[in-house]
């Protein structure tokens, strides 16, 4: 052995460390590679940033000016984020009149507006299903029903985010980047967010929605009231939800779906508050709630009228 | 039957372990639910401490026709609906335009089988009339409309029929409403079918857009 290695000048053992040395340095640059985009795609602040709930308010008036700043250089336009808090004694529900739904697919059009959607792709956190009268499997909905409507033999069922009470999306979530809210809300930490996709594959009701590229939208087209956790614009790779449109309710204000519906058959509202028009719904209609067997406990409230 | 001691320890720690499990899986079951609705330290906003208003948008105003008043020398012009009627006969049986000669003649009435004077008021038409033949306002058509549609009625009066816009807290701001004839007409009232708007489009769109801006030269 001693002879071999005297021959030859260069051990076995030398060969396979260099080797593994070699792969380890290859391994390790491939690893680092993407680091070379770095400052094209994010800045060292957005990469340092805290969890929503680590930030304190001087932090986040940092990050809220980062972000106004970046909304200004990507997309030329000027917004403002704000980040309204949930309010004591609000819990927020939405209730929908299956019976006068007619499926024009107005609200769908509104939240794309107000939630800063991308264009091209006409995102919407609303699908609406048209669905054979005599049935209420929502899997057998469809969603690219062309018109006139509403058809004499179909009903039409728009669904969003459910704000369950048990969310199996925030359940997966491996880094906390979904949580409910005091309110009801659950909501998502754009920052936080790693883009594993599983809330979306978690959530029963297709809620939940990816951002396969940045948003493109027209300087003028973006919606300047913006809030941290509902619609400002969203970064590539991401998760995104209905937020009960929280930068409007959490105002006081009306969501943007509810407002864009002809018919009225969406009744939104505090639940805690024995006066409002939700809790007349749910007193005096027959409401039923999407999979209740998932045990997913939704804020969000389905009837017909008698 | 002797139970030694061991097994005994053994049976407590299981029970134990068994309830704390059941415990455990109570708590990831039913905490968001508590936290959600638990903390009630100030008590629920009240939609009675409202201060804004509920405001009723587009109820019809008192109609005019334009009349063809060539023979006078005047040229066409609006006028009061009293203009004409006052000068002639009511005629109760009248249901449809189809047999009228002068006026209203494209207009399509579909309404069950209401007749003209079962709503406008045959003694002033500036108005109209309620059942029991009470004089009613144009602007207050809701309370027309009402007499046979009460569970739409209902229904608009607290919230969940006709829409609204604005505030659903009014101790922040105003909500306005629309009136019935904002979306039925009143002589032919059922909503008429319409083309939906906003397709989704495809899903195989979103992943060539997302190839396509993956692929792009970073700036």
């Amino acid at each position: 052995m001693t002879e071999t290695e005297k021959k030859s000048g260069l051990s076995r053992r030398t060969v396979v460390k260099g080797l593994g040395a070699t792969l380890g340095a290859a391994a390790f640059a491939k690893a680092i590679a993407p680091l070379t985009t770095w400052s094209a795609e994010q800045s060292v602040d957005e990469f340092l940033q805290k969890h929503y709930h680590e930030l304190g308010p001087d932090e986040m008036n940092k990050v809220i000016a980062r972000l106004e700043e970046e909304a200004k250089t990507d997309y030329g336009a000027d917004v403002t984020i704000s980040d309204p808090k949930p309010q004591a004694g609000v819990k927020f529900a939405y209730a929908l009149n299956l019976s006068i739904c007619i499926g024009c697919r107005r609200c769908a059009e509104a939240c794309h507006k107000e939630n800063n959607h991308d264009r091209a792709t006409g995102n919407s956190y609303i699908r609406v299903l048209e669905m054979k009268k005599g049935s209420l499997d929502m899997e057998q909905g469809r969603v690219d029903y062309q018109g006139p409507v509403p058809k004499p033999d179909s009903f039409y069922m728009p669904v969003q985010c459910q704000q369950c009470d048990a969310p199996p999306c925030v359940d997966v979530c491996p880094v906390e980047a979904t949580w409910k809210e005091k309110d009801g809300i659950v909501a998502v930490d754009y920052n936080w967010c790693i883009g594993c996709r599983y809330c979306e594959a978690a959530c029963p009701y297709h809620a939940r929605r990816f951002n396969w590229a940045k948003p493109q939208i027209p300087a003028e087209e973006v919606n300047p009231d913006q809030g941290y956790l509902s619609n400002r614009i969203r970064p590539q790779g991401v998760m995104e939800k209905c937020t009960f449109c929280l930068h409007r309710t959490r105002e006081g204000k009306l969501p943007a779906c509810l407002e864009a519906c002809p018919t009225g058959s969406r009744v939104f509202g505090n639940i805690l508050d024995p006066e409002s028009e939700i809790r007349w719904v749910l007193e005096n209609k027959r409401v039923f709630v999407l999979k209740e067997e998932l045990g997913t406990k939704p804020s969000f409230y389905y009837f017909f009228d008698e | 039957m002797k139970i030694s001691p061991l097994a005994t320890v053994a049976l407590c720690v299981t029970s134990f372990a068994i309830a704390l499990g059941g415990w455990w899986i109570y708590r990831i079951s039913f905490a968001p639910f508590q936290d959600a609705t638990a903390e009630q330290e100030t008590r629920p906003r009240l939609a009675k401490e409202a201060s804004f208003p509920i405001s009723i948008v587009g109820a019809p105003q008192t109609p005019t026709v334009l009349a063809d008043l060539s023979e006078t020398g005047e040229g066409p012009k609006e006028v009061a609906c009293a203009t004409c009627h006052t000068t002639r006969s009511p005629q109760i049986e009248q249901r449809f335009a189809d047999g009228l000669d002068e006026f209203h003649q494209d207009l399509e009435v579909r309404h069950g089988s209401l007749s003209c004077l079962s709503c406008h008021n045959a003694d002033n038409y500036d108005t109209l009339k309620l059942a029991d033949g009470s004089p009613i306002d144009f602007e207050n058509t809701m309370q027309l409309c009402a007499q046979c549609h009460g569970p739409q009625h209902r229904d608009y009066q607290n919230g969940s029929h006709g829409g609204m816009t604005g505030y659903w807290d009014l101790s922040r701001g105003p909500r306005s409403r629309n009136a019935c004839t904002v979306c039925h007409d009143a002589h032919s009232p059922a909503y008429p079918q319409f083309m939906p708007i906003f397709p989704p489009k495809d899903i195989e769109l979103l992943k060539e857009l997302a190839k396509a801006s993956r692929s792009q030269p970073q700036h």
